[in-house]
């Protein structure tokens, strides 16, 4: 889990263009949206595809992304969740 | 008078106005499933131009060299509607003006296997061909500000014929089904997995559509037709670049500004055609603008559940289509809509209707946070307008003259004149007037400005919002900034320079770095949009006269290339079905206009709105649009410029202007002085 996380927060920095941001600033914790890392909706949309493509998930119900894009962490257990 | 003499609509519907029209009496849609691997790796839904019928029709034109699919719905939408008037295609009074988005973006990507030069994709370049296809002399203006394209065209016409540049406009709009756009919009989750269903309360997303729609603009009325452009405008949310404004606030400026070019009250209107795209948020934010307006007893409709969203065109079609309900007092209802699903108590219609109509108004909004407004006005059998409280106003008619002759006077206050002979004055007051040249005479007549499209055009007076205002000061140029080279230059003014870079993104990001702006969303931009966004931010923070409210500073930029190096990366990411992972975050600044989205969140700027195509830099069309914003009072400052980049380079060249008075630094907006800026860096 912990492999995946760092592996995560390299990929969110290089999919969202986050230039001025490092792994170790991310919380894993943090919540992504809103205060936390002000991500916007784009970026919602953003993160979508990067579970189908890097890792195979397609999200059936974009409704379920609050929840699963909360945090670092909510990503990663939902991964090792559905990963095949 | 600015009338709408003839118009053509090709749709899934049909190829002329009245096949389109009464498809959607009859409550037809166009919009039905997709299947077609090329277009996209799934079903969806659509309304397309069947490619047969359209290949037939052309067929008859007899062309001698191949012509790509938008190009043929466009000439043949032009040639049909041409064929209504006796406006003279080839003359230097007829002007050709072209919205569309993303033009022939079918030819970019493996989608095709063309044999058209690779210029062909360009947007300059199909306003070439079609220029070239009709003789037309003129160069063939094209704008591209996503989904009000259309709209900002018809009010681009508007303003060419008022200011006395053309006798008659072809404005034509188009955009077709593409697997880039279809790719695009899946990607941000936007499109109805059905035919969408506007201000319904199921409303789930858009349906794509193609179409080319033609509307001649002229100064001149055709036999029968008495529908007029009143007025029109623009604005931005600056709120977001994809996302509508949560209140409103831009289509209420773009609408409240259209009203008062019209010279009547919101009151007045009778029924509104809404942009009505089905999104969630789109129809929200539209009936809160309607309702900010008071306009809850206008009828209101979309017919986007009918012709699906046609980008480029829908501007230009729907304003045709809402022509054609007032010419026969016919309200169409909204195809989709079932139960009212927005949060205020606008009256959407369900069944088509019949209505006595006079005045009306057309809405559009789009991405990068654009929106725009015109209203069209019916004129009674005796050539009048029927309603509206411009039309009441006594002072409309004595208070203006096209033709004005005045031989002697002591104190004379000419607000505004197109043609104007003055032969002797002693006091002379000119309150709106550009480049007008008047020589030092005793006897003799004051010439009339060389240039016909710099003079003030006509204005209806708005008694109920005009202030009196202090003579107008003619536009100046006060300040601008050139990035090129790995230079940026403020007034001419050498400020940071990178010899290392050897690309953009490289030099951009460095550059930003150096001016220190805290603004962590810049490196989310496609590199154009950092370009020009970096250009606004080094001009406007050196820029001491912003005391402007945020709907009086517009923003007009141009360049040649669109956004054709991000079309290419989102392109990429869709050329496989193997490998097909188009961007959301790509694809949205696959619209040149976005970087004006990106300028005006960042300064709250939430003036008119345009983004122009050229060829090459062209201070004229620039100044003169610029130039025509102001002296309609839509606008108190401008940001000007051209911002472009290409594979072997790029280039940005950005200018404040502000009607004032000159001062020792300031230069006179012109096409001269805007040239002599933009050369002034080599």
């Amino acid at each position: 889990m912990e492999e995946l996380i760092e592996k995560l927060k390299v990929q969110i920095i290089e999919q969202l263009n986050l230039e001025d941001m490092e792994p170790e600033d991310i919380d894993a914790e943090d919540p992504l949206f809103g205060n936390g890392m002000g991500l916007d909706s784009i970026d919602a949309l953003e993160l979508i595809v990067l579970l189908e493509k890097e890792y195979g998930i397609k999200i059936q119900n974009p409704k379920d992304g609050q929840k699963i894009f909360f945090s670092i962490k909510s990503m990663a257990e939902f991964i090792t969740a559905n990963q095949k | 008078m600015t009338y709408l003499i003839a118009d053509n609509i090709i749709s899934s519907l049909g190829f002329t106005t009245s096949q389109n029209f009464e498809a959607l009496k009859a409550a037809r849609v166009g919009i039905k499933n997709i299947d077609d691997k090329l277009l996209y790796p799934e079903p969806f839904p659509a309304s397309v131009v069947d490619t047969d019928e359209l290949n037939a029709h052309f067929a008859k034109l007899n062309a001698k060299t191949p012509f790509a699919r938008l190009e043929k719905m466009m000439i043949l939408s032009i040639v049909d509607a041409l064929g209504k008037t006796g406006v003279d295609i080839q003359s230097e009074r007829t002007g050709i003006i072209l919205s569309t988005t993303k033009g022939n973006i079918d030819l970019l990507g493996s989608e095709s296997q063309s044999s058209f030069d690779q210029e062909r994709v360009l947007l300059w370049r199909l306003g070439e061909v079609i220029g070239h296809y009709f003789g037309n002399p003129n160069r063939v203006e094209v704008l591209s500000n996503a989904c009000i394209s259309g709209v900002v065209a018809l009010n681009t016409a508007a303003m060419l014929i008022k200011n006395g540049k053309y006798d008659n406009v072809v404005v034509c709009g188009g955009d077709i089904v593409s697997r880039f756009v279809v790719s695009g919009f899946m990607s941000f989750l936007s499109l109805s997995p059905t035919a969408c269903k506007p201000f319904d309360e199921k409303r789930d997303g858009l349906s794509l559509g193609e179409a080319a729609g033609t509307i001649i603009v002229s100064n001149t009325p055709n036999e029968g037709q008495n529908i007029v452009w009143l007025g029109g405008a623009s604005a931005n949310d600056a709120n977001h670049i994809s996302g509508p404004s949560r209140t409103g606030e831009g289509s209420f400026i773009a609408i409240r500004k259209a009203l008062v070019e019209a010279g009547i009250e919101s009151r007045d209107i009778e029924h509104i055609s809404a942009h009505g795209t089905a999104t969630p948020y789109n129809d929200e934010m539209e009936s809160i603008a309607i309702s900010r307006h008071n306009m809850e007893n206008a009828t209101v409709n979309s017919l986007k559940g009918s012709w699906g969203h046609t980008l480029g065109a829908a501007g230009i079609i729907e304003t045709i289509a809402l022509a054609e309900e007032m010419r026969q007092n016919t309200l169409l209802k909204t195809a989709g809509f079932v139960k009212h699903g927005v949060s205020k108590a606008i009256h959407v219609i369900n069944q088509t209707q019949t209505k006595e109509l006079t005045t009306c108004l057309k809405m559009a909004s789009g991405f990068g946070g654009s929106n725009a407004a015109l209203v069209l006005g019916k004129l009674g059998s005796d050539g009048s307008r029927k309603s509206g409280v411009g039309s009441q106003n006594p002072a409309a008619g004595s208070r203006q003259s096209d033709n004005l002759t005045i031989e002697q006077s002591n104190h004379l206050t000419i607000e505004q004149s197109n043609h104007l002979t003055i032969e002797q004055s002693s006091h002379l007051t000119i309150e709106q007037s550009n480049l007008l040249t008047i020589q030092p005479s005793n006897n003799q007549a004051i010439p009339q400005p060389a240039t016909r499209n710099l003079q003030p055009e006509t204005r209806n007076p708005q008694p109920a919002t005009r202030n009196p205002q202090p003579a107008t000061r003619n536009p100046v140029i006060t300040t601008c900034c050139h990035i090129k080279n790995n230079k940026v230059y403020l007034n001419g003014k050498l400020l940071f320079e990178d010899r290392k870079a050897t690309d953009l993104n490289t030099f951009i990001k460095k550059a930003f770095r150096h001016f220190k702006p805290k603004y962590p969303k810049f490196f989310k931009m496609d590199d154009i949009s950092k370009l020009g966004f970096l250009a606004a931010e080094i001009m406007l923070a050196n820029n001491s006269g912003t005391d402007f409210k945020e709907e009086e500073i517009g923003v007009v930029l141009s360049n040649s290339q669109s956004t054709l190096i991000t079309d290419s990366r989102f392109q990429e990411s869709i050329n496989e079905d193997t490998n097909f992972f188009p961007s959301p975050a790509v694809f949205v600044y696959t619209l040149p206009n976005i970087m004006i989205g990106e300028i005006s969140i960042r300064h709250k700027l939430r003036g008119e709105n345009a983004f122009f195509i050229f060829a090459a830099f062209n201070a004229g069309f620039l100044t003169d649009y610029i130039n025509g914003l102001f002296f309609s009072r839509k606008i108190k400052a401008c940001i000007g410029g051209w911002v472009d980049e290409k594979e072997e380079g790029y280039e940005a060249f950005m200018y404040w202007t502000t009607a004032q008075s000159m001062q020792e630094n300031t230069k006179a907006h012109s096409a001269q002085e805007v040239n002599k800026l933009y050369n002034s860096i080599g």
